[in-house]
């Protein structure tokens, strides 16, 4: 790793540069063209989906190198937007990801308050147990749990997917809410409690203003997590009428077709990609700083 | 009301609402129960109350717990020892499902295997690309600059995407062999500069003879001599790397090495040992000592509670083997078989039921030593005479002195017979390698006789890696003789020979998804593409390599290499270890880019653990042998994450 | 930090709003009623769901005489057709009428309900094309009715063949010198291929069944074990690995270039196997120089044309499955099989449907002569979601030249055996 130093010259700044300064210029001039190399690789599966998404279905079959094609086919995406498929899968994503957010980041808050803020016998335990259920992989219980949905009447509806998100699931969303409520001062707490408040109210009025920005962060990850959810939709919906744009997008790959129309499922993987895309380019801050946020670095 | 008169969204949110209801409900009986479990208890007022308030705020998990975690997974673990196959009648079949699936038989059996291989080549090949992708993309990020923090979001950008099948579907497009992006941007580079043609011609020839070899012995091809150069070659880069000055640093280098593959063995020797229909008695007391190894390691070091688990569990897991074992319809207390069999786990229960009295106290330690050499020692008369009278140590001789172990070239039987692909002669090898790594970890403080160790076994391994690698050589070209003399393919490590026998013409392409030859690396550039959340991991731990570390280095005069391997690789090592673990359990866990990307051709050579399990379960509904997939899969990846938590404590001395 | 809340709270809000801009999709009413029919349909076109929903909902009603029958339809992709229409039937619990693909009689089997009550003395059933009944029959009962069939035989271009009288080979050994004479490779890539299948690969599993078929061999022995084994699994198998080692000599050959449009269009590939969907219109002037003609039989068997038969099925969980039946009578009749042909494209099972396809289309006329000369349903394929991997894995290991033909054999026989016996099909 190359010491750059934080001024180029302390000469004035109409003289030539020195060789050693040349030699830093290079230096710096190779560092940024390897970082756009890399964003390039990064960025290019993107471009390439919305370069194909404006392409004809001649373009899309041919042998070439074009990212961009000569003229854009706007009318792909106007299919889709005829296609009452997607408006549906669109309701339907929304309609989920808002559940389980409300719910996921309610319940998590609560627990998190649990193990944050309040002292009592056998938090230890439950915390460790908690985060026992971390290491037991998500297939362990994913056939016992469709039974149990199954048993409830529930397959084909939407509530084995939104409703598992109000028990606070998610124990790394606890652990980092909980990390974040222990750097709360505690005499705040202890006002309201002399005030007579009782931890409802204390939960309500004051931790939960002061942790907004840790629930901002559990709320981006939550999102991102369930607009891409593919398998638990995909098990537990089973009915055209239910399927989320995930589903939908996947769907749009139907291998017997031929030619496989790609514009059409790139248009459709664009519309899907959109929202996330957004809210990254947002909140982009939180999931970098999630880290420092939790502390766990291994 | 109707509820079926509603939309399905209107259905929901009446059930919502319930749901709420509910976890009020239950939350606030389990601060109850808690708070009276506490008055019959006798605790104070304000302790009851606070632990009703602490119970009733976790309740929403405590009862989310019990509904969607325990008892789905105790049922699904007694579905594990079941046939329960959906719309059939359900039926208790003993430990049938994980010998099936452990020991690799049958059609699904061995896709069971094949998806364990997948994803162990997603973990030796894809995850160490992922590390250094992301250390490097980490490395250049790692300072202020112009514009860093913009690159930082576009690096991190496709770990959001990678899981939705928008990204996969980009990438399936642009993998397209036949006119897809990458191909034909390959192709002109390969038309306007030929060195570029060679290279990448290559590229292509290497790597697909790495990758026929990898599926040869995925399907179970004998390696034959080749399967003593692999730990061979680990021991002697482990022992490589201890070459020099002695420090603590490489005092642990030697035990965690040793460690780790103490624990692959062990792991090996065991599941084969559980479920294979005899077992064999040498596992059973090899099971015992590493129980007795591991009370008497923790009682020495004071910790209680540590020891009482690994007693009661051991015991239990004694007790458990004798049930099932005469529960066996071919055991039976007058099979002198089983007679045998319980007599073994007696011997192996005694010193640990021995290790409950006393206080651990050096005379303790001393008699639990003693017992444990007994162990030791029974091991050793069982083996040794076996392994000696059969081919089993035998080879290992001849090797040192570059001899061959083949006798009859002409007869294929014969060739496979003599080192068929599960030998367990090579546990033993493996054992040298840990006896040899520990010996020196032990002589700490006697530097003489350390070297001697050091050298003898770099020699003994090296001479062994050598010989067998040539004896190897051998081995192979005698499949390939007698095919050529048959006037037949050749089915040896077919693969690899047909694309290692040409170089590839001038047109060739890497065929992506639509090969098994290539299908799995596919699948390595897909997740290498979100590096980025590995990135964001040694981000966080460069900015904890305190600055007066590199200011003395500097004043020392080290130069940057220097600085990064002796001062910024061993501080971010944790991290490394992190994004290793999660790397391989990420790799176990594949599904979304499997369903995605799956065909019909490619599926066996793609699917990960996570997707044998869904397709056994959801696809063919044998549900019995989907859970017991996923406690095989549970128990690795437990075992990962213990080994990560262990380790992350591995703090490095040497600066 | 507020304003980048609310932000976040006004993109969320916005993609919300999005689709109420368009066309928003009616909700549906979900009831479950005795006078409510669910239908479950997949790979529908917009098109003939409308003559679903416009025409033949409502004439239903109306022959039925009751307006507020409430008949829906629900669709699926294919992608995961096999999870939906599984979780349902193995699970008790779905709709009432379910679409099923040609293999699956013996993968529900019991879980289906027995129609015969119900359609045994329906006289229109003479009509249906006697392999279509037998599709969907299982354990000597009718499980459902069939709706479409896809006849598959092979498609040979006449003015590409170097010589056209050896069109079509009828036997094993004349598809080989038809394939040998018809084949090109140079520079380690093939220009042009004597015969494609339908994977545009060059082995598939279904194709590779019709072989052991034509060889003169079956599936299963009269014990129910599998047949893999035998003489005439061998001959396809072999047959099999002199076409492909003809057309690739060593397995690295590369491909054809990439292809535009239909295969059998291109020019480089001279016969195979497609399905009518991968073929072009049969208005195409290209119809004139392509022939068609069954699957080339081995020393003691008969040629072949695998029929894929599509059809509707009661499960065993509906209570009474009686309306359910006048249903699939009604879809069935004559004149909706006439219907659905001209809306949908479906090829109609029953014969007297056939007059106006066969008098105004050669092509069509041409196929279904195939199918009534030498055709054979692809059905009584047991546990065919385990063993369509099976055959993948151990045929392709085969033909690449990884196995020996006598291994291969044993394997797909024991495994298979295998799985017939974790699927009760032994009892």
């Amino acid at each position: 790793m190359a010491t750059l130093p934080k001024t180029l010259s302390k000469t004035p700044s109409f003289s030539f540069p020195t060789t050693k300064q040349w030699v830093n210029i290079i230096i710096k001039g190779l560092f940024y063209g390897a970082l756009i190399g890399g964003a390039l690789f990064f960025l290019f599966p993107l471009a390439w989906m919305i370069g194909t998404s404006l392409k004809t279905i001649q373009e899309v079959q041919q042998a070439q190198l074009n990212l961009f094609p000569s003229k854009a086919q706007w009318e792909n995406y106007d299919k889709i937007f005829h296609e009452a498929e997607f408006y549906r899968a669109y309701v339907n994503s929304v309609f989920i990801v808002t559940m389980v957010l409300l719910g996921t980041v309610t319940s998590v808050s609560l627990v998190a308050y649990a193990f944050s803020r309040l002292q009592w016998r056998g938090r230890n335990i439950v915390f460790a147990l908690m985060m026992g259920t971390l290491m037991l992989p998500y297939q362990a219980t994913l056939v016992p749990q469709y039974v149990l949905f199954f048993e409830l009447g529930w397959l084909r509806t939407f509530n084995p997917v939104t409703l598992p998100g109000f028990f606070a699931g998610g124990a790394s969303l606890v652990f980092l809410l909980r990390q974040f409520m222990m750097t709360l001062p505690k005499e705040l707490d202890e006002a309201a409690m002399i005030d007579g408040a009782n931890p409802l109210q204390i939960w309500w009025f004051i931790t939960m203003p002061l942790s907004r920005p840790a629930i901002a962060t559990v709320s981006v990850f939550l999102f991102v997590g369930q607009w891409n959810n593919l398998l638990q939709p995909l098990i537990y919906l089973q009915r055209s009428e239910l399927f989320t744009m995930p589903i939908y997008v996947a769907q749009k790959n139907n291998l017997q077709e031929s030619p496989i129309p790609w514009q059409d499922i790139m248009a459709a993987s664009v519309l899907f990609v959109i929202p996330v895309l957004v809210v990254f380019l947002l909140t982009q801050r939180f999931f970098t700083e999630s880290i420092t946020l939790t502390g766990s670095k291994g | 009301m109707n509820l079926d008169q509603l939309g399905y969204h209107e259905q929901n949110l009446i059930w919502t609402g319930l749901t709420v209801l509910f976890i009020i409900v239950t939350s606030t009986i389990v601060g109850l129960i808690a708070s009276f479990i506490l008055r019959m208890a006798g605790a104070s007022e304000q302790e009851q109350r606070r632990a009703f308030w602490g119970f009733s705020f976790a309740g929403p998990w405590i009862v989310g717990f019990l509904i969607f975690v325990l008892g789905p997974a105790i049922a699904s673990f007694y579905y594990s020892f079941t046939d329960y196959k959906v719309g059939q009648p359900l039926k208790w079949i003993d430990i049938e499902n994980y010998r099936t699936l452990l020991l690799g038989e049958g059609a699904h059996g061995r896709r069971f295997k094949q998806a364990l291989f997948n994803s162990f080549y997603y973990t030796i090949i894809g995850v160490p690309l992922q590390i250094m992708a992301s250390l490097g993309m980490a490395l250049m990020l790692n300072r202020e600059g112009f514009g860093i923090r913009w690159f930082r979001t576009v690096y991190y950008l496709p770990v959001i995407l990678a899981g939705s099948p928008a990204a996969l579907l980009a990438w399936r497009y642009m993998l397209n062999p036949n006119g897809g992006f990458i191909n034909e941007a390959l192709k002109r580079f390969a038309e306007a500069f030929f060195v570029f043609d060679y290279l990448y011609r290559g590229f292509i020839y290497i790597f697909e003879g790495f990758n026929g070899f990898y599926i040869g012995i995925t399907r179970g091809n004998p390696v034959g001599p080749l399967k003593y150069t692999l730990p061979a070659v680990i021991a002697v880069l482990v022992l490589l790397a201890l070459l020099g000055e002695w420090t603590r640093g490489k005092r642990s280098l030697a035990t965690r090495s040793a460690e780790l593959l103490s624990i692959a063995v062990a792991y090996n020797m065991m599941s084969i040992g559980l479920v294979s229909t005899r077992v064999d008695l040498s596992w059973t007391y090899f099971f015992g000592l590493l129980l007795l190894a591991l009370v008497i390691a923790n009682g020495a070091q004071g910790k209680r509670l540590l020891v009482k688990v690994w007693q009661i569990g051991g015991l239990s897991m004694v007790a458990l083997s004798a049930f099932m074992t005469l529960r066996r319809a071919d055991y039976a207390l007058d099979n002198p078989d089983a007679q045998k069999y319980l007599i073994a786990l007696l011997l192996v229960a005694a010193p640990i039921v021995v290790s409950f009295f006393g206080v651990w106290d050096r005379r303790k330690l001393q008699m639990m030593g003693g017992l444990a050499v007994i162990l030791v020692l029974i091991i050793l008369i069982r083996v040794i005479p076996g392994q000696l009278d059969g081919d089993g140590l035998r080879p290992i001789g001849s090797y040192l002195t570059f001899g061959t172990t083949i006798k009859d070239a002409k007869d294929v039987d014969y060739l496979e017979d003599i080192h068929p692909y599960e030998y367990l002669s090579v546990h033993w090898v493996y054992g040298l390698v840990i006896l040899s790594l520990m010996g020196i970890a032990l002589l700490n403080n006697y530097p003489r006789q350390r070297h001697y160790l050091l050298g003898g076994s770099l020699a003994f391994f090296g001479l062994l890696a050598l010989g067998s690698f040539l004896d190897g050589q051998a081995y192979f070209n005698a499949f390939d003789d007698i095919a050529k003399a048959a006037g037949r393919p050749n089915y040896h490590f077919a693969l690899f020979h047909q694309v290692t026998d040409v170089f590839p013409d001038k047109d060739r392409v890497p065929l992506w998804m639509n090969n098994e030859l290539w299908s799995k690396p596919s699948l390595v550039l897909i997740t290498m593409w979100s590096s980025g959340a590995g990135m964001l991991i040694f981000l966080a731990a460069l900015k904890g390599v305190p600055r007066s570390l590199y200011e003395a280095a500097e004043v020392d005069g080290a130069n940057t290499l220097q600085k990064f391997f002796k001062i910024t690789l061993p501080m971010i090592s944790p991290a490394m270890f992190y994004n290793v673990v999660i790397g391989m359990i990420a790799a176990l866990q594949t599904f979304e880019s499997v369903y995605i990307l799956r065909t019909t051709q490619n599926e066996d050579s793609l699917a990960s653990a996570a997707y044998f399990l869904f397709v056994r379960t959801f696809r063919q509904l044998s549900i019995g042998q989907g859970a017991a997939a996923s406690w095989i899969l549970t128990v690795i990846i437990v075992t990962l994450t213990i080994l990560q938590f262990r380790y992350s404590q591995w703090v490095n001395y040497e600066v | 930090m507020k304003r980048v809340l609310s932000l976040l709270v006004l993109a969320v809000m916005a993609f919300g709003l999005l689709p109420l801009g368009g066309n928003t999709a009616p909700e549906p009413a979900v009831a479950q009623d005795q006078d409510t029919l669910e239908i479950y349909i997949t790979g529908l076109t917009e098109d003939t769901l409308n003559w679903f929903r416009d025409v033949a909902f409502p004439a239903f009603r109306e022959a039925k005489g009751d307006d507020s029958l409430q008949l829906e339809i629900l669709t699926g992709g294919w992608g995961d057709f096999d999870v939906t229409v599984a979780g349902w039937i193995t699970t008790g619990e779905g709709p009432d009428i379910v679409y099923l693909g040609s293999e699956y009689a013996a993968t529900y089997g019991d879980l289906l309900a027995d129609l015969d009550p119900y359609l045994a003395d329906w006289e229109e059933l003479d009509q249906f094309l006697p392999a279509a009944l037998d599709t969907v029959t299982w354990d000597g009962h009718l499980r459902g009715l069939p709706l479409l069939m896809s006849p598959r035989p092979i498609f040979y271009r006449t003015d590409l063949a170097a010589d056209p009288e050896a069109v079509p080979p009828m036997t094993f050994e004349d598809a080989l010198s038809f394939v040998e004479a018809n084949s090109a490779v140079a520079d380690g890539a093939m220009q042009q291929m004597g015969f494609m299948d339908i994977g545009s690969g060059l082995f598939d599993a279904q194709e590779f069944i019709a072989y052991i078929w034509s060889a003169g061999g079956e599936l299963y022995y009269e014990d129910g074990t599998s047949a893999f084994d035998s003489e005439e699994t061998a001959e396809a198998l072999q047959y099999m690995y002199d076409r492909r080692r003809i057309m690739m000599p060593t397995e690295t050959t590369a491909g054809l270039p990439p292809i535009e449009g239909y295969p059998i269009a291109s020019g480089s590939v001279v016969s195979g196997i497609f399905p009518m969907w991968n073929m072009p219109a049969t208005s195409d002037p290209i119809w004139e120089n392509i022939a068609i003609a069954p699957y080339p039989a081995g020393a003691n068997g008969e040629p072949v044309v695998q029929v894929f038969i599509d059809w509707l099925s009661v499960p065993e969980y509906v209570e009474d499955p009686s309306l359910a039946v006048d249903f699939l009578k009604f879809i069935g009749s004559q004149e909706n099989a006439i219907a659905l042909s001209t809306v949908a494209g479906f090829t109609p099972v029953r014969q007297d449907a056939w007059e106006e396809l066969r008098s105004n289309n050669p092509v069509w006329d041409q196929l279904l002569q195939a199918a009534v000369d030498y055709g054979r349903a692809f059905s009584d394929i047991r546990a065919s979601a385990e063993l369509r991997p099976l055959i993948v894995e151990q045929v392709n290991l085969y033909l690449s030249d990884q196995q020996s033909l006598e291994d291969t054999q044993l394997f797909l026989k024991e495994e298979y055996d295998a799985i017939l016996e974790e699927n009760g099909y032994l009892d």
